[in-house]
Formats: structure tokens, sequence, C-alpha cells
């Protein structure tokens, strides 16, 4: 499902799909009206009305306009002097859901002030922080949902002055005529009461952030993208296909554990450090098919490195790891080291041996979220 | 007060996926730091020296964005509508959407439509 994929329309579909636009041979005309849309999700209360889990794209289009422009630089810096002067691209993102759209206002305001304004280095670091929660996760810390102007980030925190004041600012911009944005942002005049309706909204929902934590579990392994395959309705021939595909993936990560050199076991990432050959050979002979589950995975919707770590400590405290920068205000991450130890040390065994003091770390990131006793995600992995 | 858009709507069935995806890009556009110390692919390399979090992938995504939007200053736009797809194309055709300039564009050169009928019966 190459959708989940971040897709720069400049250069490809998606991963392993390219189509590159050859800008370098356009026309000057065409070179200075490059236009993209990007549209149409489809009311996503409805799909989820209907028991069918959204998919990450209705909820995160706009990334692909992101990746986008990521293109176009990128593209650009090909061109020569005379060509980058002419160039200009257009990104249409279309949208029926406004709090989606209110939502990527916020987001691309926050890149402006990272654009163009002369900021201190933490409140860089706050404002990236904004981004990364707002991008990834359900919850934040208060610094940043009082930078940002997006309250689902659910904080019983009272309204504070600077919240409303970010609301208010918003709001004003947009009611501006025409509206007071960043020079690379236009918001059609129809979309502006719809989208002031959801900061509204935002601003005066108040939902408790205990229950939304308690609510968010972790997906069953796989299930989340293997919907359809217990579907009815979906054609076979899709199915057989996808399951040939995932197949001949399972295979090729069989054969690249095969392959790998005993230095390579070393220090690979299911073998705890410090372990000998013999160890490490017995531990992946033990877990192989659970490993190669989770290789995958990785395969196909790609990883990032330090991931079993954090992946875990997610779904133990609902909360990505802060930049480090921030970590003095966040004292309860400093158990993220020592959970990446227990966690290594007891590879078998360590959802049992974990405690993570759930007051400590709730209190340091000031959102009162409690971490209720659950099944790991990776369960397959400590067996 | 009520909003059709609901609140739940924003929760990524798996959040973890974000900073995957991300990374994937990052990886593939070689963005930021080569973060990875590989085996035989960087997809495989999930060594337990490498420590890098999803906010750092995350934050190398955006940076670049940052860099573009400096670097395409007054060479970008980013346009908001709001509304059905098919409705929109039209009063986009016919020149009546709200303030929209003429100057925007009215056929574009590629599309990506977000991918409904995998989340609809098909």
């Amino acid at each position: 499902m190459g959708h989940d994929r971040l897709i720069s329309l400049v250069d490809d579909w998606g991963p392993g799909d390219t189509f590159p636009l050859d800008i370098n041979d356009l026309q000057a005309d065409k070179l200075s009206r490059i236009s993209f849309l990007l549209g149409g999700v489809g009311d996503g209360k409805i799909l989820e009305s209907e028991g069918v889990n959204l998919s990450s794209d209705l909820i995160h289009q706009a990334r692909h306009a992101y990746s986008t422009i990521i293109g176009a630089n990128r593209a650009r810096k090909s061109l020569s002097k005379a060509q980058r002067s002419r160039i200009h691209v257009h990104i249409t993102l279309l949208d029926i859901n406004a709090g989606v759209l209110a939502r990527d206002i916020c987001i691309m305001m926050l890149l402006h002030d990272l654009a163009e304004k002369q900021l201190d280095s933490v409140t860089r670091c706050e404002i990236k922080a904004t981004i990364f929660y707002t991008f990834a996760g359900i919850a934040m810390p208060s610094y940043c949902y009082l930078r940002s102007v997006i309250p689902f980030y659910l904080n019983i925190c009272p309204m504070h002055s600077r919240l409303r004041g970010a609301i208010y600012d918003a709001k004003t911009r947009l009611l501006k005529c025409p509206a007071r944005l960043p020079q690379f942002l236009h918001v059609n005049s129809e979309a502006i009461p719809n989208i002031i309706v959801a900061l509204d909204y935002w601003a005066a929902v108040e939902l408790s952030t205990t229950q939304m934590l308690l609510e968010h579990t972790p997906p069953t392994s796989g299930g989340d993208r293997s919907y359809f395959t217990g579907n009815d309705d979906v054609s076979p021939g899709y199915i057989a296909t996808s399951q040939e595909g995932a197949a001949a993936n399972r295979q090729a990560v069989y054969d690249l554990l095969d392959s790998f050199t005993d230095d390579h076991l070393l220090c690979f990432g299911y073998v705890a450090p410090g372990q000998t050959l013999e160890e490490a050979k017995r531990q992946i002979l033990l877990k192989r098919e659970s490993i190669v589950d989770h290789l995958v995975e990785n395969t196909a919707y790609g990883s990032w490195p330090g991931r079993l770590d954090e992946e875990a400590w997610y779904w133990k405290t609902k909360v990505f790891l802060p930049p480090k920068e921030l970590w003095g205000r966040h004292p309860g991450f400093s158990e993220f080291e020592n959970f990446k130890v227990t966690r290594r040390k007891l590879p078998t065994s360590w959802e049992s041996k974990v405690s993570i003091e759930s007051e400590h770390v709730s209190t340091s990131v000031n959102i009162n979220f409690v971490v209720p006793d659950q099944e790991p995600h990776r369960k397959d992995l400590e067996n | 007060m009520s909003y059709s858009g609901g609140d739940r709507y924003y929760l990524e069935p798996n959040v973890c996926e974000i900073p995957r995806v991300l990374c994937e890009f990052n990886d593939r556009f070689n963005l930021g730091e080569p973060v990875w110390d590989g085996i035989a692919s960087s997809r495989f390399a999930l060594q337990y020296q490498s420590e890098v979090s999803a906010y750092t992938v995350c934050e190398t995504f955006f940076d670049a964005v940052v860099d573009a939007l400096k670097a395409m200053k007054g060479r970008l736009v980013l346009e908001v509508i709001h509304g059905d797809l098919m409705q929109s194309l039209s009063r986009i055709r016919l020149g009546k959407l709200g303030n929209r300039p003429q100057s925007f564009p009215a056929m574009y050169d590629r599309v990506w439509l977000s991918n409904v009928p995998y989340a609809c019966p098909l």
C-alpha cells in the first residue's frame, strides 16, 4: 500500500515508484507554473462509523505537501541559474474536513516562524517539538500545547492566556480581508469560516487526557493493514496479489538473515550488546520467526534506528521522547535510559520487570496521564 | 458547541507509523546526517548503537521543509481549499471559487488523490 509512504510529486508516487518530472527540460513558461493538487480524502467520520480503520493517509494527507516541497527544492538545485529564477511551484491542498486543514495551517504557521523569524535556540526547539507532537502521537507537553493552537492534543491545563492569544492570533489573521497569512500560504476565502469553526471548537473543547490515553492502545500487530484480507468486499484477485507480494518480501528477509556474517550478527539490533557469538546465534534462532515478522514490517514501512526502544517506551507511557535539549524539563524521561538498559538485559521478559513510574512521568510532561496495565505492542519479541 | 469534524478523527491507528514513514523519506532523499550504520541495507540496521529518536527523524524532515521554504521564497504557493473534490474542481475550472486568484492553476501537472477505496469496501 504505497499510499502509506511519502510522495514527492516532483519525483515519484512513493518509494520504488519513481516518476521524475524532468524540470530541466521544461520550457520557461511551464517552469514558472508547475502545479500539483493533493486532494479528496472523503469524510473520515463516515468511514469510521462503518467500522473501517482510518488509514494514515486520511489523517496526514498534507504530509505529501511537505515531501513535495522538499522534492521541489531538490529539483530546483539541479537547475541552471537562469532557470532557478523562473521556477514557481503551486501546490493545492483540497480537503472536505476543515479540521484537517486548520491543523495543517497551524503547522504551516509554525514552519513559517522557523523559516522567517530570528529565534533563540530554545524557542526553535520548542516550535520543532510542537510540530513533532502535532504530527505524531496524541499527547504533547504543555509548553508545546500553549505554543500551538491545537487543543485536540488534549491537555487539561486551564485555558492559558498564551493559548487564547494564539487562537485569537490565528483567527485574526484569517479574518483579515485578505487574510494576513505568510506569503507562501493562500487560504481560499470560502474555507475560512469552517476553519475558524474548527479552531473555536478546539479552543472550547475539554476532553480528559487520562481517558484519551487509556483508550489509546496499540494496534494488534499488523491488524491495521490486514483489515481488507478478511473483507468479502475486496476482490479476491487483489488479495491474492498482495499475499504473493507479502510472501516474496518475507522470503527476501529470510535470505538476508541467512546471509549475515558473524560480525553482522553481533551488532544486529535483535541481539543484546556484549553477547558472545554463540549466544547471539542461539537467540536469533529462538526468535527467528518474530524477528522476521518485525523485519518484514520494517521493510514495508520503514523504520528509525532506536525504534525498538522507543516504540516499547511509547506503548508504556503513550508519549514520544521530547528533544534532548528539553529533557531538563521532564525529569521523568531520565527513566528512559533505565528502561532501555532493562529492556535489553531482559530481552525475554522485560515486560513484567520494567516499571515506569507513571506519576513521575506524568508530572514531568505536565499531562495527567496514566499508564494502563496492557499488553505490550511487541509481544512477539518477548517470547 | 458542536463540530462535525470531531476530535477522534485525528488519531493515527498506529502512531509509530509516522516516524517510520518520515525516516523512510529522509533516507530516500538523503536528508540530514546518515542515521544508519547499516547491515545490508538501512532498513535492517536496527542497531542498539544507533540512537536516533522519533523526534530527530521528524526534525530532520521539517528542517528540510523549512530550508525549502527559505530557498523558494516567492517561488512557492500552498493553497488551501475546503470542500468536496469534484465540486471544487468544477468551480476551479469555472473560476468561481471564493477569492481564488485568476493566476492560480485550473489545470494541474500532477494530481494525487487520496486512496479512498482502500478505506471503503471495494
